[in-house]
């Protein structure tokens, strides 16, 4: 058999001389990803948004657990997962703790489990971009729908308590993050994501380092061995195979800080977003999804049909879940349980008896304890597609 | 290892699917494919403009070399023209209509 040349083939492929090249430059990645295991196995009944980086959502009908069992949890990744989480090898594995602290410090798993208390919370993941579908004229990004969020119990220590035993110092402004992924190019010595939290965030009782969900060590696609857990916050400021905490004394200025900001004055569908008037994402908006029915059930008018779901928020708790089968113009207060702890998602239900057979839609609309709502059409169009937290609606055929 | 590599390199190929057909379709799969899956373009709805800014992007953070004036035409051609936003169906110049009804799951 000949000798194989790359060039050769791709040329023979119909691309030019110069865009071989630049392939063949970027070739790691993709070798990379050839070689780790199926990582979505055990996730067959999520939609995959793309493979290289691996992004994918949950079908909203398969989010009607009150604890997301793993397999139901999104996927969102910026880069590769890294080979020692895949090999789960805590050989080398350490934590460090350092910038404006009265001692840095270096901790393996063990020491981090022995020294600081462990907890379980119920605690919602969103991503930033879950929404963006919907955005008209289109965002650039993954366009998740309604999956792009999860509420499992992470297991975990406090953030807090880790940057209290380091002493934090009163210069402290910001802590930004360092994980392991690796860039999609392939260059080891490019960091994918490093985003940050201002400090009265990381010292919130609820901000964990989590090591566990639902009893089980994370898995590698959710970071293993340890990442953060930022409730309320963008999901892009958990990040994933933890190996650093700077704590800083600005605001952090690590990759991806640029990118996940809101405009400060309300931007035009379609206008351009000019860098100097945003502001960075923290506290997220109140939201909701329907759970079940799925949409486009056929329902028989003469029983009651149950409507079910969840609600939550970034700003303390959701106060209140109205539904209504007729386009906004009437309101059906639901039954809305409490979270189990704060930035936990509440389950709201309700028996709705539709007056006829016919076709409609059901919306479901969350209050927040700042007593704002969920908007009806899109809000706060952005480039980038964030935060649309507009209600969700399904379709119901009453035979 | 070179069986890998024979399918490393078949896989812009496959991924080209991915993007809507059209020219240069396989050029534009193999360039941006190198580095990521040809979905995470194929996502994306925008003008030429955004999507030069994309490139540049790609370029001064994400370690992409600089593609030449000739090959950049016809990536943002391509770009451009099979991924460009949809249009606008707009009844009252506010927008444009919401979907309705549902489309089936």
């Amino acid at each position: 058999m000949r000798s194989f040349d790359r060039r050769s083939f791709l040329i023979g492929a119909g691309v030019t001389a110069v865009a071989a090249d630049l392939a063949i430059k970027r070739l790691p990645s993709q070798l990379l990803q050839a070689a780790e295991p199926d990582l979505m196995q055990d996730k067959k009944s999520l939609r995959v948004l793309g493979d290289r980086p691996l992004n994918a959502e949950t079908p909203v009908h398969l989010l009607d657990d009150e604890v997301t069992p793993i397999e139901r949890m999104f996927v969102r990744n910026h880069g590769l997962v890294p080979p020692m989480a895949i090999q789960r090898d805590l050989k080398d594995w350490n934590l460090t703790i350092d910038g404006e602290v009265n001692e840095a410090l270096v901790l393996t798993l063990d020491e981090l489990k022995s020294r600081f208390k462990t907890y379980h919370y119920h605690l919602v993941l969103e991503c930033a971009g879950n929404g963006r579908a919907g955005f008209v004229p289109e965002a650039a990004g993954n366009q998740f729908t309604y999956g792009g969020v999860a509420c499992p119990i992470w297991d975990g220590v406090l953030l807090k308590d880790v940057l209290v035993a380091a002493g934090v110092k009163s210069s402290a402004v910001y802590v930004g993050y360092y994980g392991r992924d690796i860039h999609q190019s392939g260059d080891t010595s490019k960091v994918v994501i490093s985003r940050g939290i201002p400090i009265a965030k990381a010292l919130d009782p609820m901000t964990m380092l989590a090591f566990g969900i639902n009893g089980v060590d994370l898995p590698a696609l959710h970071g293993f061995p340890l990442r953060l857990i930022c409730p309320g916050y963008p999901g892009s400021t958990s990040g994933k195979w933890l190996k650093r905490l700077w704590v800083r004394d600005r605001i952090h200025d690590g990759p991806l800080m640029e990118g996940y900001r809101m405009p400060k004055y309300p931007l035009r569908p379609g206008s351009e977003m000019v860098a100097v008037d945003t502001e960075i994402i923290e506290q997220i908006p109140v939201k909701s999804l329907i759970s079940a029915p799925k949409s486009n059930l056929s329902h028989v008018a003469s029983k009651a049909c149950e409507v079910r779901g969840f609600a939550w928020t970034g700003d303390q708790r959701v106060t209140a879940v109205d539904v209504s089968y007729d386009f906004g113009q009437t309101w059906l207060a639901t039954d809305l349980k409490p979270a189990r702890n704060p930035f936990g998602w509440q389950r709201w239900s309700v028996a709705i008896k539709f007056p006829k057979r016919g076709y409609y839609e059901v919306w479901s609309r969350a209050t927040d304890t700042s007593g704002r709502m969920q908007p009806m059409l899109v809000p706060n169009w952005n480039p980038k597609g964030y935060l649309n937290n507009a209600m969700q609606r399904i379709a119901v055929s009453v035979v | 290892m070179r069986c890998l590599l024979f399918l490393v390199l078949l896989s812009p190929t496959l991924s080209a699917a991915e993007l809507p057909a059209g020219k240069d379709r396989d050029l534009v799969a193999a360039v941006c494919g190198a580095c990521h899956s040809t979905q995470m373009v194929a996502q994306n709805r925008m003008t030429r403009g955004r999507w030069d800014e994309t490139l540049t992007w790609m370029q001064e953070r994400q370690g992409m070399p600089k593609p030449d004036a000739a090959l950049r035409k016809q990536l943002l051609d391509y770009l451009s023209t099979y991924l460009a936003p949809a249009s606008q169906d707009s009844i009252d110049g506010l927008g444009p209509r919401v979907a309705n009804p549902l489309p089936p799951i």
